[in-house]
Formats: C-alpha cells, structure tokens, sequence
C-alpha cells in the first residue's frame, strides 16, 4: 500500500536531513508503527522515502500488504521485492490528509 | 762563299713564305704553312707540324665557381649552380651535374625531408601546431594531419538538481531524481562516468547504494560508517550495454534506521557523464 504527496515548502538544504527524520518519526508517531528496522526490530511492516527539493518535499509512505513482500515504486509503478524483513502491515491505514499535515 | 740567308736553295724562302708568321713545312715538296689562331700550339698530326688548339684547363674554364670534368671527347665546364647544391655522378658515361642537396631543399626550421620520387629529395614544411605526421600509403607523400579526436568524448551529462533523499527502506528504492537518460541505446557498449559530491548520513552503519541500469548492476558504494562521503566528491565508471534500456538510477537501501543521501552538486559536482 502507496501513501504518497507532495507538499510545497522551502528548506534550506542545511536542514534536509534533520527535516526528513524528524517527518519520518512524526509519521511513524501518526501511525503507531515504527516503519523502519533496529536493534530491537529486525523486520518492519513498511518504509518511508523523503526527497526534498527547493521547492517541495514529496513523501512515499509504504505499508507492506503481504509478509515477506517488499514494496516500493520505479517509474511510477509498484515494485514488488521479496524480502524476509518485510511483513505485512496489521494496523489502521492512516488518511492521507493527516499525514500531509505533518509535513 | 757567300750565304744570303736563304735556306731553301731551289725556291727561295721569298716564295715560300708569304704573310706574316708563315712557316715553310715539308709533305712531299717545300709548302707553306699559315700561321695558327692565337694560342695554337705547333703540334704533330699526319706527320706533319699543324697548329692545334690544346684544351688546358685555364683555357675551359671561364667564371669562378666553374668545375672541370672530362666530357665525351675533352675537357668540359661545368659551370657553377645554385647555392647548396651538391656535385652528383650521373653513372658511367655521364656527364657529372649539379643537384639539390637536403641543405638547399630544407630552407625552414621545422621542416622534414622526403622522397617526392626515386632519387628526388622533397621538402615537408612543419605542420600546425598538434598535427600528426601521417603515413599515406605507399607511393604517396606523407602528410601533416590535425589529429581526429580521440580519447573520451562527453556525449551527454545529466546535472543532478539539488535534492536529498531520505528512506527507511531495507531494499533498494529509487533515489528520486537521481537518473540519467542515456542518449544513445543503440549503440553498442559506453562508457558512463559518475562524478558527485554526496553527503550521506546514516543512523545505523551497513548500508549501500548503488548506480543500476536497467537489472545490471553498474556499481555499489558501501556505506560503513555513520558520516560517509560527508560532503566529499567521489567517482566511479562503468561500461553500459544497450540491452538495459535508456535509463539509469541511483538507488539506495538500508540495513536499519535512515539513510539521508544530500547532493551538494550546487558546488558544481554531481552528474552522470556518458562518454563515447
């Protein structure tokens, strides 16, 4: 499952990283699901990818739909990847709407 | 008795000799014999005395500089040439000749000597500054030529505009922007330089990006620390096949927490070279 936007802002690019981390933990907050593996969890049930441009940032927010399946998007379309650290998203999908409003 | 000065008793010498440097000779009577042109020498032939004209050398050769060769049936002049010419046999029954030298047919610094022909020294004047001296085949003059291009041509660079790209995905993903669209497919195999200035963060070592074209993996950096390439340029190549399609992408990917990949290409690096 693809969540993704574009929201127009104007970051200095000193601040990219620190902005794209601190989105990435707001979003996973909105959630409730850490989207990322760590010392304590070695699978995820999605991921998040944050480009920032001058101009705009743009959010993909992927919620894994089967275990072991890892998705992402090429080219606008659905890339499906297999993978033993994906498992499949078991919470409430968010609304879009709330998670442009973290950005 | 008496002697009157007369030698010749039965027709005096008044008879015999009648103008000025007359001589009196005997063939098969008393003859008269005229005086010889100016600088005639008295000289045996027939058994008879006969003025004859004696080629010594002063008496061929006229303007200095001349030389003295034996022609065909005496002594002969060569008269002299021009300046840096050579003395040259022209073989058995020959007459000797001047001919060009490799002094007189090089007249400029930088210039090179060839055969125009058999025997035939030819003069190369220097070439423009870089050509190269060109081979034309046998029987041809060579040549300067201006060198064709070589080495590695940029055919197409793609600038990459200044986005970062953050991701907390653990298979690679698309760096998004961080693409080149190759110009020619078709073409065979290419050379493809990477030339950036990355800053890349990570929150847990252990990660990898990497440049695929297409399924083909063209090359992958290993990210093993925190900091990598923080702000640093760096560089790799690849050769790229015409059977991955026309584009090629950066992606990234990360073992554990966030990979934050920022271009400073505003510094003026950062881009994919297609080079022919």
């Amino acid at each position: 499952m693809l969540i993704k936007f574009e929201k127009q802002k104007n970051i200095p690019q000193d601040n990219h990283s620190s902005y794209a981390n601190q989105l990435i933990e707001k979003i996973e907050n909105k959630i409730g699901v850490k989207l990322q593996t760590d010392k304590n969890n070695k699978t995820t049930s999605g991921h998040i990818s944050v480009a920032i441009s001058k101009t705009s940032v743009q959010v993909w927010i992927f919620l894994y739909d089967s275990n072991g399946v890892h998705e992402s998007e090429s080219d606008g379309k659905i890339i499906k990847q297999n993978s033993n650290i994906a498992v499949k998203f078991s919470g409430t999908k968010p609304k879009k709407e709330e998670l442009v409003k973290l950005a | 008795m008496g002697f009157n000065g007369d030698l010749y008793q039965e027709s005096g010498a008044d008879v015999v000799m009648s103008a000025k440097g007359d001589l009196v000779r005997f063939d098969s009577e008393r003859e008269r014999y005229g005086i010889g042109s100016a600088g005639q020498v008295l000289q045996v032939a027939s058994s008879l005395p006969t003025w004859s004209t004696i080629n010594l050398a002063d008496s061929v050769l006229t303007t200095q500089g001349d030389v003295l060769y034996e022609g065909a049936s005496a002594l002969a002049r060569l008269g002299q040439s021009t300046a840096n010419y050579t003395l040259a046999t022209k073989g058995a029954g020959a007459n000797p000749a001047w001919q060009p030298s490799s002094t007189s047919v090089l007249t400029t610094t930088g210039d090179l000597l060839y055969a125009s022909g058999a025997n035939t020294l030819a003069r190369l004047a220097g070439g423009t500054s870089g050509d190269i001296l060109t081979a034309n085949g046998a029987g041809v003059a060579p040549s300067y030529q201006t060198p064709a291009a070589g080495g590695a041509t940029t055919v197409n660079t793609s600038a990459w505009i200044e986005i970062s790209f953050t991701t907390t995905s653990t298979s690679f993903v698309d760096a998004t922007s961080y693409t080149h669209t190759l110009s020619n497919v078709s073409g065979g195999s290419y050379m493809l330089v990477f030339s950036f200035c990355f800053s890349i963060t990570v929150s847990e070592a252990s990660t990898r990006m990497r440049a695929v074209h297409g399924t083909t993996d063209l090359t992958e950096w290993f990210v093993n620390s925190r900091s990598w390439m923080n702000d640093q340029s760096s560089g790799a190549q690849s050769w790229v096949g015409d059977t991955d399609g026309s584009v090629v992408k950066i992606q990234t990917k990360i073992s554990s927490g966030t990979f934050n990949l920022i271009n400073t290409s505003n510094r003026g690096e950062g881009s994919f070279l297609e080079v022919s």
